[in-house]
């Protein structure tokens, strides 16, 4: 059967060929003089080539039976799901109950209320490549109430000082949402004061400082 | 009965980043040295080749282990893969036990290397986060320094830990790679450094800093094992494997808080659970312990034997590759109760001269972490302890645990996705 389409955010077109640039065609090469040596106190020097390539691609993931989620996401809802058997309910969502006893009993879905805890968090001074430029960020894992596992995300709207393992927080959705985990974040409930005493909130607005300066001198603003 | 199942023979890379060499060349490096000191083993006699490399991106060649498998002169033998996480290493020692135990073959050769060099270190943490859920953890900021970091967090939350606590393991790791001729922090770094060093390293996700992290490294390590008949015909100081175990947990930290599998398992655990509202439907592991360990532990030990681990354990040889979840293994590998960890890095049990030495070798924070080949570099280290040639492959006597008997290494992936534990006895 033909698959017909029923919604489309297009991207530029110009990413399959930007995805594809390099191909690991030989971009450029060096010759360096480095170590050799098999132990630190066996050391020599010998000279080797190195070769620059690059490779990229663009990937078409179908989010399958969680498709309902992300939809959901493009509305500003949030979905989970839940298990008919035993009741169990997953935030993030999964199509199948995963407790032995329930055999695999097919979820189903149900809206879930933008409310919940911090169960834990971490403050961001480095990230992987796709991210840097946002740091330093909050990660948190968030138990949505009623849900029986965490959901990762991020927690704006604190200091990060303030922040605290079993915090009620809220979630809210960006402007324009894409059907991303990234579409929702997570902030303070009520009124937060810190739960560090003066010299802790000191030392890690000093381990903040480098932080910032790095983003700004390698990403501006 | 059980066929014996013994390592043999040892050899291990220098660790760095970089190194220049190969793939192939580096464990081609640890192949020379193993076979210098097992001068009756010729290439062969081995019966089947378990290779472990943890990710195919790092160098875009996927079925690596077929390269290595001819450059070495093996391409008539059996040969293939494991892959598990940051557990690869070990995992494919227990793979080579498995053949050999149960009889299939005699003598087998395990080989690890990563080469994590030729992408720049936030595209190696990328690459890294693609092992952990990309729909879901890796899409919002997440990767593994956060993950581990969000665990530590509610450890310290629940059983009090300071940060100092977290760095005093740094400091203890890292001082012991400066006395190891193969470690990467030796020539990377090369001095002793302090808590308050530690304290001063650049946030990479609080409470860690750079050096409550795992090192990127390139590098490789071999082991060879054989059956007890073959063995004994190889060298008169074998290295028995005397217990194996393995575990799981959930891909995803966050899934572990109410998790229907461990309910009532860890009763022994449960029980010092500080008394707050959001004590989950399954305290232990929740988001703080390595439940995988666990399970492995309990399994290898009971194998073994084993039934006071701080005391009957001479060395042991873990992955952690950050501070917390080092102090959080001390409590899943049993060698204090639950929410006790601190104490043993407190009391200096855990470092060189204390009743458990942990990570003489430097680990993964010293020696260095190229994870194919790290814990088959960390059983190469317990391998030479036990046989007492520590003094003769680091150049000094400093770091041998004199008369040690019995080491344990171990292993895992993800964030305790998979867990591993082998035994090793003279």
């Amino acid at each position: 059967m033909e698959t017909k389409i029923l919604e489309e955010r297009k991207y530029d077109p110009n990413w399959e060929i930007w995805s594809e640039k390099g191909n690991l065609s030989p971009l450029g090469y060096k010759i360096v003089k480095g170590q050799s040596g098999h132990r630190l106190d066996r050391l020599s020097q010998a000279e080797y080539f190195i070769s620059t390539q690059a490779h990229g691609t663009l990937y078409h993931h179908s989010c399958g039976g969680l498709s309902q989620f992300y939809r959901g996401l493009l509305k500003k809802e949030l979905w989970g799901t839940f298990c008919p058997q035993c009741g169990f309910t997953y935030m993030p969502p999964r199509s199948h109950c995963w407790n032995p006893d329930c055999r695999l009993t097919k979820c189903e879905w149900k809206r879930l209320p933008h409310e919940g805890v911090v169960h834990t968090y971490t403050i961001m001074g480095f990230s992987a490549a796709p991210f840097l430029s946002m740091l330093p960020f909050i990660l948190v894992f968030v138990r949505i109430r009623s849900a029986n596992t965490t959901i990762a995300g991020r927690m704006k709207g604190i200091d990060p000082a303030d922040m605290a393992c079993d915090m009620p927080v809220v979630l809210e959705f960006i402007d324009e949402p894409r059907g991303n985990p990234m579409d929702f974040y997570f902030r303070p409930k009520e009124g937060v004061k810190t739960a560090r005493t003066s010299k802790e909130v000191e030392r890690l607005r000093k381990q903040l400082e480098p932080v910032r300066e790095w983003v700004k001198k390698n990403f501006g603003g | 009965m059980r066929q014996r199942v013994a390592i043999v023979g040892a050899g291990m890379s220098r660790m760095d980043l970089p190194r220049y060499e190969l793939a192939e060349e580096l464990v081609a490096e640890a192949l020379t040295e193993l076979l210098e000191d097992t001068p009756d083993l010729n290439i062969n006699d081995i019966d089947c080749h378990i290779a472990s490399y943890f990710s195919d991106h790092f160098e875009q060649q996927l079925a690596m282990h077929w390269i290595i498998n001819d450059y070495i002169g093996l391409s008539s033998k059996p040969v293939f893969r494991v892959e598990n996480g940051g557990a690869t290493p070990l995992d494919a020692v227990i793979v080579a036990y498995w053949g050999i135990v149960t009889g299939q073959y005699d003598i087998c050769l395990v080989t690890g290397w990563e080469k994590m060099s030729e992408v720049h270190t936030p595209k190696v943490n990328e690459f890294i986060a693609l092992a952990s859920d990309s729909d879901f953890d890796f899409p919002v900021g997440g990767f593994y320094s956060g993950y581990y970091a969000a665990m530590a967090v509610r450890h310290m939350h629940l059983y009090g830990e300071t940060e100092e606590d977290l760095a005093r393991i740094a400091v203890k790791n890292k001082n012991n790679a400066l006395k190891n001729p193969y470690a990467q922090w030796a020539s990377q770094y090369g001095k002793e450094i302090s808590v308050e060093d530690v304290m001063n390293s650049r946030l990479v996700a609080w409470p860690y800093k750079t050096m409550d992290c795992a090192l990127i490294s390139d590098g490789a390590a071999v082991l060879v094992l054989a059956a007890e008949e073959a063995a004994l015909k190889l060298t008169d100081k074998p290295v028995w494997i005397t217990g194996v175990g393995l575990g799981s947990d959930t891909m995803r930290p966050g899934d572990r808080v109410d998790n229907p599998v461990w309910r009532g398992r860890f009763a022994e655990c449960e029980e010092s659970y500080p008394d707050i509202w959001s004590k989950p439907l399954s305290p232990y592991p929740e988001m703080t312990n390595l439940a995988s360990v666990r399970l492995a532990a309990r399994k290898a030990y009971e194998m073994a034997g084993i039934t006071d681990p701080l005391k009957e354990i001479d060395l042991m040889e873990l992955l952690g590759p950050y501070t917390g979840i080092e102090l959080a293994m001390y409590e899943d590998l049993y060698l204090c109760p639950h929410g006790k960890g601190k104490e043993l890095i407190r009391n200096g049990e855990v470092e060189m001269g204390g009743s458990l030495p942990v990570n003489i070798s430097g680990g993964v924070m010293g020696q260095g972490h190229p994870v194919g080949a790290t814990t088959i570099a960390q059983a190469c280290v317990a391998f030479w302890e036990l046989r007492e040639e520590i003094p003769d492959k680091f150049g000094h006597d400093d770091m041998q645990v004199d008369g040690a008997k019995t080491a344990v290494v171990q292993g895992h992936g993800g964030t305790g996705a998979v867990g591993a534990v082998c035994v090793l006895q003279r």
